[in-house]
């Protein structure tokens, strides 16, 4: 088991590196796409920032503090396009039957594509997003702990691994449709436009939708109550609090895997 | 005249057969509008007005911006730099037809189609779930039609200078990406350029991206009335030539430049 843990790694980390050594080949092309969508997101930032600038606060929240739910989302969703970028070239797959190989494969059909590609260029959305945190952190000044520093981390990993189940779940009606499924982008990019702000500004039914069934509110609402000290964070208890974006990261990437599994069973090739 | 029109007609019949997408992206106009909704309503919180805008106009604004995305491509767009990679550019070069018309007719149709299966959906998506008001007014709306076409006109303008560039760059998407990133800004469509700092909004105002969204959307809602409505409708018809003769001109330069390889 352990053994093929590590056999795994390994064969992950080669499949990594070639994508590396492939995307940077064109190495002009790859520094001008990272820069424009760096300096592109920014300009999206900006726009909070005005709107921030004529309005003063949002719902009792401050610009940091919004900066941070953005950092937060931002950061989450960039680190999932670049590793869950498989399930990007997926649909392709499928459409052109080359699924096929995969399935003959001595490796799980899951790991093949998750290893199948790695999107460096989502540089650029990261560290858009780990700016608007740097100025989240200047201007909000959180009070800092041991504990804190460990759990924003770990917290930016729950986000990519709830996002890359979107993208798994995205994946797999392909099994059915063929077709890319081009509703999946409402929850992906619609959704970290809603992660963006605080959950409170949505109508109700909105917040439990996103807090229950699709649980993107843990990606950043749930772990900044906490990070930032809000006063909404009195109304839970701590651990629950603290604990629930674990959680809703287990209980989406298990719901993805299984009807991934389920997908893969149903798999009729397009032929060749 | 008579060619460009079929090649609109054909151009908008092509879009008719994308149903699925149109489904999908009418879902996604819809919640980004149902997001954007909710962030203008929780920054007014209890003020009814802010700089000139109420709560109404706010809503009326996301609505119409996200109805507005589509007709002028605010996303991107590299059809035309993807024949130039191709190399098909070299046959459209060569076919008995003005070539920027020809595109331009091939953007009318699209445009037409896009406004009449994801604008209006999407606005009356808006309204079921809002009621905001809209103008009773005939007239504003003729006005406002006409403001929309010479926005896609923009549009156009803009998006042919940065996929002809494509001649020039090894990698045809980067002009058309930075545009579509200063489209979202500029043009109002993310913040509404009434709530920029002033100064801000004053430079803002004289670049054609204000003439993307802004425009429009002031016209529709009754902020540019009379003189204001006329000088308003002028400078993106201004706006609207300069970018035809800029892309014509780069256009020649392109056509000088051009080595057929043979094939």
């Amino acid at each position: 088991m352990l053994a093929r843990l590590r056999d795994d790694l390994q064969l992950y980390r080669l499949f990594v590196l070639s994508r590396l050594r492939a995307q940077l080949q064109y190495r002009g092309s790859f520094l001008m796409m990272t820069v424009i969508t760096f300096f592109g997101l920014l300009a999206e930032f900006l726009a909070v920032l005005i709107l921030f600038n004529r309005f003063g606060e949002l719902a009792g929240w401050e610009v940091g503090e919004v900066a941070f739910l953005y950092g937060i989302a931002s950061v989450s969703f960039g680190l999932a396009e670049m590793f869950g970028a498989g399930f990007d070239v997926f649909p392709e797959m499928i459409r052109r039957g080359e699924f096929d190989r995969v399935l003959l494969r001595p490796r799980s059909a899951f790991f093949q594509i998750l290893s199948a590609d790695f999107q460096l260029r989502r540089i650029g959305r990261i560290s858009q997003g780990s700016l608007a945190l740097g100025l989240a952190f200047a201007w909000a000044s959180p009070e800092w702990s041991p504990a804190k520093m460990l759990y924003l981390p770990a917290m930016l990993a729950c986000g990519m691994v709830i996002y890359i189940s979107f993208f798994v779940l995205g994946a797999t009606l392909c099994f059915w449709t063929v077709e890319s499924v081009e509703v999946i982008n409402v929850i992906t990019h619609g959704g970290t436009e809603f992660a963006s702000y605080p959950l409170p500004i949505y109508h109700l039914l909105m917040q439990r939708f996103f807090t229950f069934v699709v649980p993107l509110a843990f990606v950043s609402y749930f772990p900044s109550l906490y990070l930032l000290d809000r006063p909404e964070a009195a109304d839970w208890p701590l651990a629950l609090l603290v604990l629930s974006p674990f959680a809703a990261a287990a209980f989406i990437a298990l719901v993805a895997r299984v009807a991934w599994s389920v997908g893969v069973r149903h798999y009729r090739s397009t032929g060749n | 005249m008579r060619l460009y029109y079929e090649i609109a007609r054909r151009s908008f019949s092509r879009h008719l057969t994308y149903r699925a997408a149109t489904l999908a992206g009418l879902a996604t106009n819809g919640f980004f509008g149902l997001v954007r909704t909710y962030l203008f309503l929780g920054f007014y919180g209890e003020e009814s007005t802010v700089s000139g805008w109420s709560q109404q106009d706010a809503l009326a604004f996301v609505w119409f911006g996200q109805a507005l995305l589509m007709p002028l491509l605010i996303f991107g767009w590299y059809e035309l730099a993807l024949t130039i990679r191709s190399g098909d550019v070299i046959s459209d070069l060569s076919k008995p037809f003005d070539y920027y018309g020809f595109w331009l007719a091939r953007d009318a149709g699209r445009a037409v189609y896009h406004t009449l299966f994801r604008s209006v959906p999407t606005l009356l998506i808006g309204l079921i779930l809002f009621q905001f008001a809209l103008a009773a007014d005939p007239l504003r709306w003729l006005a406002f039609l006409g403001s929309l076409a010479l926005a896609v006109w923009i549009s156009f303008g803009m998006r042919f200078l940065a996929n002809i560039a494509a001649f020039w760059l090894l990698d045809y998407r980067g002009p058309a990406m930075a545009l579509m990133f200063a489209n979202g800004l500029l043009s109002g469509l993310l913040v509404p350029l009434n709530f920029w700092p002033e100064w801000a909004e004053a430079v803002v105002r004289m670049l054609p991206f204000a003439g993307l969204v802004q425009i429009p959307v002031d016209v529709i809602l009754g902020k540019a009335t009379g003189a204001e409505l006329a000088a308003a409708l002028l400078f993106q018809l201004g706006w609207g030539v300069a970018l035809m003769l800029a892309g014509r001109l780069v256009l020649g330069m392109a056509v000088r430049k051009v080595i057929v390889q043979g094939g």
